[in-house]
């Protein structure tokens, strides 16, 4: 491999910038769309990449496996954030959040997030990252078909809520 | 709704929800050079992390151990001075255990002092 890292030979940094705008949506769907959180989060994860401290082995693809590094950085930024909020020290929420703006679909936004985390995060891998439910079940590190039967809770959650919004 | 209706909503609001915000995104070049200059979180503590145990499980032996040379050694440098340079009244780990308390005799436990004999609990007010 002509430009691959250092650290991590069966990296190339080619494939790691073609996969950039990927990561960085993925992201922003993990951080709940705070910019600055998906940012670090994003700096973070090519730092473990390109130090060679996350190794990628070729055990699936290139994309499950990074996205794979970054959920497991954003969950780990996330519960260091809510330390420090519990603590009161708030010293990585110095920063307020930037608003992404009003959703184009305000009732499926409302009903996605009252979805437990990790049917949500199905639900972005497949719907924008467009992952096969298999690729997504590795992300996620949980088994096809936990994965295939969140998928399926996820979809009757939505229209459960979708269709009591319709009634009211 | 139908299955296909839910997920073409599905799609269409990711797309829109994130299209937005990928317009702005940073670009990989000025990404990649930001997390180069970063220095790796807890760096420091994983290098000296798997030393604090041992050495934490170092000093509470040294401090609990009774009667100990090094016990005396705290209160007095003399004390440790003679030991450093004699090296004569050590005592082996096996005669401190012999001389442990023994368990309490409310507790009408046998002691194996004792040959194993129950002794009489105490009598109730």
């Amino acid at each position: 491999m002509q430009d691959a890292l250092e650290n991590n030979p069966t990296v190339s940094r080619r494939e790691l910038e073609r996969l950039h705008e990927a990561c960085f949506a993925w992201a922003l769907l993990l951080t709940d769309h705070d910019r600055s959180a998906a940012e670090d989060v994003l700096q973070q994860a090519y730092l473990l990449v390109v130090s060679g401290r996350a190794r990628f082995r070729e055990r699936s693809s290139l994309k499950t496996w990074l996205f794979g590094v970054l959920r497991n950085v954003a969950r780990r930024a996330h519960r260091r954030r809510r330390l420090y909020r519990m603590l009161a020290l708030r010293l990585d929420t110095a920063e307020e959040p930037e608003e992404p703006g009003e959703p184009a679909d305000p009732r499926l936004q409302s009903a996605l997030a009252e979805l437990p985390p990790r049917q949500r995060e199905l639900l972005g891998l497949v719907f924008y990252a467009d992952l096969s439910i298999e690729q997504a079940a590795a992300v996620l590190g949980i088994s096809i078909g936990s994965a295939r039967t969140h998928y399926h809770r996820a979809k009757q959650n939505l229209r459960r809520r979708l269709e009591v919004d319709d009634d009211r | 709704m139908t299955d296909d209706e839910l997920e073409e909503r599905l799609r269409q609001h990711f797309a829109d929800r994130l299209g937005g915000a990928m317009e702005r995104a940073p670009s990989f070049q000025s990404t990649l050079a930001a997390a180069e200059r970063r220095s790796p979180r807890g760096g420091y503590a994983r290098r000296v992390g798997p030393l604090l145990v041992p050495a934490a499980a170092a000093l509470l032996v040294w401090l609990w151990w009774p009667q100990s040379p090094r016990v005396d050694a705290l209160s007095s440098p003399e004390v440790l001075l003679a030991e450093l340079t004699s090296g004569t009244n050590w005592q082996a780990p096996s005669d401190r255990w012999l001389e442990r308390p023994a368990r309490p005799a409310y507790l009408g436990l046998p002691r194996i002092a004792d040959g194993g004999a129950v002794l009489d609990p105490p009598a109730l007010p």
